[in-house]
């Protein structure tokens, strides 16, 4: 009995042998590593560059940092302290609005370094040479999206360019290296991306040379506004964007509005731009509601919106009479007391200054309580009135912008010759406006603003414009003379702070560059 | 049903190596036993008699007899008699029951012996659970609070852990939501650490690393707290948090009883937050626009204005029940516990309950006279809505308190027929889903089942060895149904039907074999314990969505109907495993000297391979000063104990395979043409050389017993350091990740804790008093990172809730827990110079800002310490009175010197929204002072109002305005009990028969600004809220409740 006790004893006491019972094997994950082995997951590693562009141009975080921040829309609502912050310049370092930029573009640059570095340099026979070559070079320019981005943004910011070793607690780098490197990864692009029309229809959305050439012509440009400009920057843009405008094959589309119908998405006029579908929760875009009137129809007769955002009263009234581009403009009420001012009927609006009740003539409608909404974020697909969805996207480059670009350098270089007008033409001729000619360079200069302002609105163009043209304040202040008042930090004249997250994290960071 | 103890040996000729096998076929036939009743034939050389109580006279059932030197033995039945096998008539009989002393009589050839019991004046020495094993408490050396079934079936509470809340000493419990089956957040001794998990290590019968909520109260016999390093460190890695050991009941031999307890209840929010009615919050309107300077009255006649109250819409009285029904008992070679639980508890918010049923089975049985088997088998089933900070974001939305409290009291609630509106139109914004009807109409509950079977056996393998091995299995399953309908229109679908399924399985299992020696040396005894084990635990999950349905009818039960394809299902696997051996030495030194060392040696799989082995070893001392000589004659001090310990214990609860830098696919990747990409990112940012969190602990403490034992006394001051703190630091972004993982830093925590039991009276009426206090300190002392050039300290700042972020501190020198913001100074008036803050210039009635820094502006420089989440002083004390048949017992819980983030207080006197506010904000806002044209004062306005102009627009920063202390003393149960005499229920053989009536959370004392104190809207379980205990932001209010119930036993 005693000896069957004992082997009763032993027989258990092997189980504690087994060190490998301790190993981990994580089924749902993979290493890095492996990911770098077929062309499938090289791909799907790249889409991840892509990926943080939502934290970007996603969930209406660029309206907010660039738009109300700009003097092209502003802010309705109130109870956002956030918005209201950045409407009325009193935002701050903390203001949750300005922090998605920052950490979603340095989420592509390590994505893109990391490519970078463990992507194959030698062809092997699953991974052609060319396969190689366009992966690297979408790499690049993505990675120099995301700091051209940062640069216009920020001024100077940490220039990270490896994955392994790369610093942890790095400061502001130096903005000439910054450029350099924009620059660098833009021509990289250029020399390694396919043409639009050859992107197969299913991977339409991907970056392609032309992108590429365009985001190089507009960083030099930009390039040539800073004190670190070289001397031909201007000259270089120049030559993209003729380079775009020859040798690309993009258009308008007829009508203003089919530039961003659905429809047309990746198409002729949409050099590049920020994915979006409203059935994806991760790319949903918001702008339609919140470009949208509250409680009269939109321009396919749905009554849904949030009416967040509405255009300025500066720009509204910057359209020349007869623009079609008025044509993606809706008048709607924001609040709902009729002629008689009589709120009877409950309170359903809210009105943050009496100053923003426009009357104009060209307000197709007849009382003092309309406000002017763009409406070119609608998805005119859907006609169904019950219908909440919205799947425009968010464009980043758009051949408009390259043509009215175009049409600037060329003015600033040669003053107002006949190719100086070619660009600025063409928008206006698809917008219904007779050809301007005849204008001295500063006329057309002036021409040339107030049409990219009419027609660029709302995309997050404007505040880098009137970054580049260093009057960003003067123009907010008179586009917001009821929001703006008193003092305005002065830090915030220029460029956005970094916000408290990071400058807390990593004390090696400043809020604002250091010659602010 | 009467048992005769019964020679039936059990079923000794198995094969031994089948035992685990056997177990089934054991409990299958024992239970046989029980329904059988099993005469057996009397034998030669017996002992017969009755033991009675030796106070009223009355058989004694369950006292067990054992035949000193031998291994038989038996137990009273019912009427206190025994019969025992003594061969020859001669030897000793040793007869020992709790609470009474122990007897030993010569048989001397009698075959009769009767013998009377002592009631035990030293009621002290009972059993107590600890690790791997029992221990007379004199014989603790470790630091052990006990809390035992009478306590916890005392309260009406959903789920056990309540139970600790007030009653022990060093023990925090707040409950994170009202809400019943809401979370409840257990800190013993302190908050050892900032990010790692901070919950004890439940051990429920045995089995290590149970989960106490799916037990049911009734079956819970007693429930240990083990505090310091002596007691844990058996459970090395795991025992830094403290370890709760939990033991159900089992039944006594020779002693069956069905006990049958039931209460029925009500409900109900006691009141709390005051709120604008309708003619206030129109004026409140029309001032705010006038404070904006638009010349246009918004209601002109506001005190016609009609007043919705939707806070008292979204509460309503919720009835409660449970009922209970066991019966336990045993013969001679086995004991059985069965039982059966089912509690109903409505919430307070409309669609919100939580049901359960438990089963439980525990059986032991004594297969030979050296082997022992038995098994503890438990199976519980809820089916409950879903808590609400599982239902919302961190932004607070989704949470149907605070969206009750923010509705203008001007919006009409229901239609003319009494129905909910569907939708309504707030003053801001699109048209939404009416959050009441909302909340009626979605489907979103949760059903979660616990499978626990324990199942173990003990070998004597010599007369002073015993080995013993368990075998235990959990598996736990949780299924969330979530639907949508067409008709109901929220924020996130609008009128979209949407459905999601969430379902996830964890399987664990844990064997542990390990072997116990004593050796009695006369004068000195030792006890000898060493084994190890080996556990895993398998975790899987599923999520699938679906948006648009067709038809409202399928719910969630046909996702295949959805119409859009492009929602994505997901799908997760998490495996982990350890592998310990541990050892414990116990000596005693003529029951005066005392010393256990422990030691472990765990393997973890969740930590990379160069750290995955850790060493925690612990030792104590114990002297008995009261059994010295010179302490023997002293008649006020009969009890008295010194211990000391000093030990190591550790944390692992990190997440598994967070020692890796993986990337993780994401179906929801990019848009391509109009379609959803997967695209690779990376998961985490993995760190190989993640350890343990190593918690050593001093603790030194006295157990006194004064008067003949009536008044008892604990008292302990532990001394904790944490090294080696997980600690996600916020990282810079740069790197494409917010946070990090890793091991720096350390923590302090001490703290002085004092319990004192008094039997005051003792005759006919009795009079217990039951109090405890704690005082505790927690310092961090080392976070591993630069000094901050800003603020000249060491620390990183963190928290968010809602809209408010960066509202603590982790900062070296102050406690865990700390809130950062700014301090406030009244209002700014009209004389006050020019002065910018958060770069806006200031106009009269805004709040005035502190300029901590003196540089003339306020920005975030500015901010300092304004509070602190964690009690300096908490605890309870009871009071408890019985007289005849009567019972009233009076349960008070306290915690001091803590203060809350009242978010909700913000959103409530933001006197720029059109949320509805505070009631105290009509008259109590500034108002400037007007002046005629001379100049003369014509009004004098409000200057001296506590809240600002309406209109001004206060920063979402945390301020000392909305950081406020939140200290409160509350009676938490209040019961009186009757319990009917026994000469009346014996005829129907009823042997109890108690009813009573308790009241829960009648009162409370707080200047608190809120519905409730004691709060915490999100669990302090991830990085971003670690260590947070104290947020108010809409949270589930604590109802006040009554139930009647009766305790019945036959």
């Amino acid at each position: 009995m005693q000896i069957l006790r004992i082997f009763l004893l032993a027989a258990v006491i092997p189980f504690a042998g087994c060190e490998d019972f301790l190993e981990e094997d994580p089924k749902g994950m993979v290493a890095a590593e492996l990911l770098f082995e077929n062309q499938e997951t090289i791909t799907q590693t790249l889409y991840g560059v892509y990926h943080p562009l939502r934290d970007v141009y996603g969930f209406r975080n660029f309206s907010l940092m660039f738009g109300l921040t700009s003097d092209d829309i502003e802010y309705v609502n109130i109870g956002q302290t956030d918005r209201t912050q950045l409407n009325n310049y009193t935002y701050t370092n903390s203001n949750n609005s300005i922090e998605f930029l920052f950490f979603g573009t340095y989420k592509c640059i390590a994505q893109a370094n990391m490519i970078l570095e463990k992507l194959p340099t030698e062809e092997t026979l699953q991974l052609p040479i060319e396969f190689l070559d366009r992966v690297r070079a979408e790499t690049h320019f993505l990675r120099g999206w995301a700091y051209f981005q940062l640069a216009r943004a920020y001024k100077t910011v940490p220039l990270i360019t490896t994955y392994k070793n790369m610093p942890l607690y790095p400061p502001r780098g130096d903005e000439e290296e910054i450029w350099n490197l924009i620059i660098n990864d833009f021509i990289k692009g250029v020399e390694g991306l396919p043409s639009w029309e050859s992107i197969p229809r299913a991977e339409k959305g991907r970056a392609s040379r032309g992108a590429a050439k365009s985001a190089l012509a507009w960083a030099y440009l930009t390039r040539a506004s800073l004190d670190i400009s070289h001397p031909d920057d201007m000259e270089k843009a120049r030559a993209w964007l003729k380079d775009v405008i020859d040798n690309e094959n993009y258009d308008l589309w007829d009508d203003y509005l089919d530039a961003f119908h659905t429809d047309n998405k990746n198409g002729k006029e949409d050099i590049f731009s920020f994915q979006q579908l409203s059935t994806d929760g991760n790319f949903a875009a918001f702008s339609h509601r919140d470009y949208s009137p509250r409680n009269t129809p939109d321009l396919v007769g749905r009554v849904f919106g949030n009416g967040n955002f509405i255009l300025t009263n500066v720009l509204y009234e910057s359209f020349e009479p007869g623009d079609e581009r008025l044509n993606a403009i809706v008048c709607g009420d924001y609040y709902l007391w009729k002629d008689t001012g009589d709120p009877a009927q409950g309170f359903h609006g809210w009105i943050v200054d009496s100053s923003l009740m426009y009357t104009t003539e060209k307000n197709p409608f007849d009382t003092i309580h309309y406000m002017p909404h763009g409406q070119k974020w609608l998805d005119l697909n859907l006609t169904d009135v019950s219908d909440t969805k919205y799947d425009t996207n968010f464009p980043l480059l758009r051949y408009s912008n390259i043509l009215l670009l175009f049409s600037e350098v060329v003015n600033e270089l040669d003053g107002a010759t006949a190719e100086a007008y070619k660009g600025i033409n063409l928008v206006r001729d698809r917008a219904g406006l007779a050809p301007l000619s005849g204008l001295d360079q500063d006329q057309l200069r002036e021409a040339i603003r107030k049409e990219r302002y009419t027609e660029l609105w709302g995309e997050g163009v404007r505040w880098f414009d009137l970054m580049r043209w260093g009057n960003k304040l003067d123009m907010v202040k008179a586009a917001k003379p009821h929001h703006i008042s008193g003092n305005i930090d002065p830090a915030l004249y220029t460029y956005h702070p970094i916000h408290i997250w990071d400058t807390d994290a990593n004390e090696n960071l400043t809020t604002y560059p250091e010659d602010n | 049903m009467k048992l005769v103890s019964s020679q039936n040996n059990g079923p000794k000729g198995q094969n031994a190596s089948l035992w685990m096998i056997s177990i089934y076929s054991v409990l299958l036939l024992f239970l046989a036993v029980i329904v059988c009743d099993v005469s057996a034939a009397a034998q030669d050389g017996s002992v017969k008699g009755t033991v009675t109580d030796s106070e009223n006279g009355l058989p004694v059932p369950g006292v067990n007899i054992l035949l000193k030197g031998s291994m038989s033995g038996t137990i009273t039945d019912v009427d206190g008699n025994y019969e025992i096998k003594v061969p020859d008539n001669q030897g000793t009989l040793v007869f020992s029951f709790i609470g009474y002393e122990t007897q030993e009589i010569a048989v001397e050839g009698r075959t009769r012996v009767d013998i009377v019991l002592k009631v035990s004046t030293e009621m002290l020495d009972e059993l107590v659970v600890v690790g791997y094993g029992e221990m007379k408490k004199s014989d603790l050396t470790g630091s052990v609070a006990s809390v035992k079934s009478d306590e916890i079936v005392a309260t009406p509470m959903v789920k056990v852990d309540h139970a600790l809340q007030g009653t022990a000493s060093g023990v925090l419990v707040t409950n994170n939501s009202a809400q019943p089956g809401g979370e409840t957040v257990i800190r013993i001794r302190g908050t050892n650490s900032i990010m790692g998990n901070n919950d004890p290590l439940y051990v429920i019968d045995g089995y290590v690393g149970g989960d106490i909520n799916t037990l049911a109260a009734a079956d819970i016999r007693s429930i240990e707290v083990l505090k310091d390093a002596s007691a844990t460190a058996i459970y090395g890695a795991r025992g830094a948090n403290g370890v709760v050991l939990v033991t159900t009941h089992s039944g006594e031999r020779g002693r069956n009883t069905v006990n049958f307890n039931a209460y029925y209840g009500i409900s109900d929010i006691p009141g709390g937050i005051e709120l604008m009615d309708g003619p206030q919050f129109s004026q409140y309107v029309n001032d705010l626009y006038e404070g904006r300077g638009i010349p246009l009255v918004a209601y002109p006649e506001p005190d016609t204005m009609p007043t919705y109250d939707w806070l008292d819409e979204m509460f309503n009285p919720a009835p409660m029940m449970n009922y209970s029904l066991s019966a336990s008992g045993g013969t001679e070679k086995m004991n059985y516990h069965v039982s059966g639980n089912y509690i109903s508890r409505d919430g307070v918010t409309r669609n919100s309950y939580y049901n359960r049923f438990n089963l439980r089975v525990n059986v032991d049985a004594d297969v030979t006279d050296w082997l022992k088997v038995g098994a503890r088998m438990g199976y519980s089933n809820a089916d409950r809505s879903r808590n609400l900070e599982e239902n919302m974001d961190r932004s607070g939305n989704g949470n149907p308190v605070s969206v009750a409290i923010s509705m203008p009291p001007i919006l009409p609630i229901f239609d003319e027929d009494g129905a909910f509106l569907p939708e309504i139109t707030p003053l801001q914004g699109a048209k939404t889903g009416n959050p009441l009807f909302i909340q009626e109409n979605r489907i979103d509950y949760v059903l979660e089942n616990t499978s626990m079977g324990n199942f173990y056996a003990e070998v004597q393998i010599l007369k002073n060895l015993k080995f013993k091995s368990t075998f235990g299995i959990e598996e736990k399953s949780s299924k969330n149904n979530i639907y949508k309908p067409s008709y109901v229109n929220d924020a996130v679908n609008n009128v979209d039907p949407y459905a999601e399924i969430n379902l996830w399985n964890r399987l664990t299992w844990l064997n542990e074999n390990f072997l116990t020696y004593t050796l009695d040396f006369g004068n000195s005894s030792l006890l000898a314990l060493a084994g190890f084990s080996a556990n895993q635990s398998k975790y899987e999950s599923l999520r699938a969505l679906g948006k648009n349905f067709a038809l409202d009818g399928f719910e969630f039960n046909n996702m295949g109907a959805a119409e859009q394809a492009t929602y994505a299902t997901f799908s997760g696997e998490e495996m982990y495993s350890r592998l310990s051996y541990f050892t414990r030495l116990h000596y005693n030194f003529k029951e005066k000297y005392l010393l256990t060392v422990n030691a472990r040696y765990d393997g973890s799989s969740r930590f990379g391979d160069n750290n995955k082995w850790g060493f925690f070893p612990s030792a104590a001392f114990a002297w008995r000063m009261s059994e010295e000589e010179f302490m023997k004659d002293l008649n006020v001090i009969n009890r008295l104990k010194f211990r000391a310990s000093y030990g190591v214990s550790g944390s692992e609860a990190i997440q598994p395979y967070s020692s890796w830098s993986l990337m993780k696919a994401d179906s929801r990747g990019y848009i391509l043409n109009g379609t959803s990409m997967t695209a690779f990112s990376p998961a985490r940012l993995g760190d190989p050389n993640l350890t343990w969190e190593e918690t050593s602990q001093l603790d030194v403490g006295f157990d006194a017993g004064f008067f003949r034992n009536r008044l008892n006394v604990v008292i302990d001051y532990y001394h904790k350091i944490t090294n080696d703190l997980f600690v996600e630091i916020p990282y810079p972004r740069t790197s494409g990740f917010a946070f990090q993982t890793t091991n720096i830093g350390k923590l302090m925590n001490q703290g002085v804790e004092l319990a004192v039991n008094w039997r005051i009276l003792d005759e006919d009426f009795k009079w217990v008093i039951d109090a405890n206090i704690t005082w505790q300190q927690s310092r961090i002392l080392d976070l591993g990172l630069q000094t901050n050039e800003d603020t000249g300290y060491e620390e990183y700042i963190t928290g968010k809730t809602g809209n408010f972020e960066f509202i603590q501190v982790a900062r070296v020198g102050e406690p865990l827990g700390t809130f950062y913001g700014y301090i406030t100074d009244g209002l700014w008036q009209e004389d006050d110079e020019e002065f910018t803050q958060f770069g806006t210039s200031v106009k009269a009635g805004d709040i005035k800002f502190v300029d901590i820094n003196e540089d003339g502006l306020i920005d975030d420089l500015d901010r300092t310490i304004i509070g602190n989440q964690q009690p300096k002083y908490y605890g309870g004390f009871s009071n408890a009175f019985s007289y005849k048949g009567f019972d009233l017992s009076a349960f008070f819980q306290y915690a001091i010197d803590y203060d809350v983030l009242n978010a909700t207080f913000f959103t409530t006197t933001q006197l720029s929204t059109l949320n509805n506010k505070r009631a105290d904000v009509v008259g109590n806002t500034w108002i400037a002072p007007e002046y005629d044209e001379n100049g003369s004062l014509v009004d004098p306005g409000n200057t001296g109002a506590y809240y600002p102009r309406i209109s001004y627009v206060s920063p979402e920063v945390a301020t000392d305005r909305i950081v406020e202390d939140a200290s409160f003393l509350r009676l938490r149960d209040l019961t009186l009990g009757y319990t009917l005499p026994e000469k009346w229920i014996s005829k129907i053989r009823i042997s109890t028969l108690r009813i009573y009536i308790t009241g829960s959370n009648l009162w409370k004392l707080t200047n608190y600004r809120g519905f409730d104190p004691e709060v915490n809207i999100f669990p302090g379980k991830d990085m971003v809220n670690a260590g947070v205990l104290a947020m108010d932001n809409g949270s589930y209010p604590r109802a006040t409740s009554i139930i009647f119930g009766l305790n019945l036993s036959f």
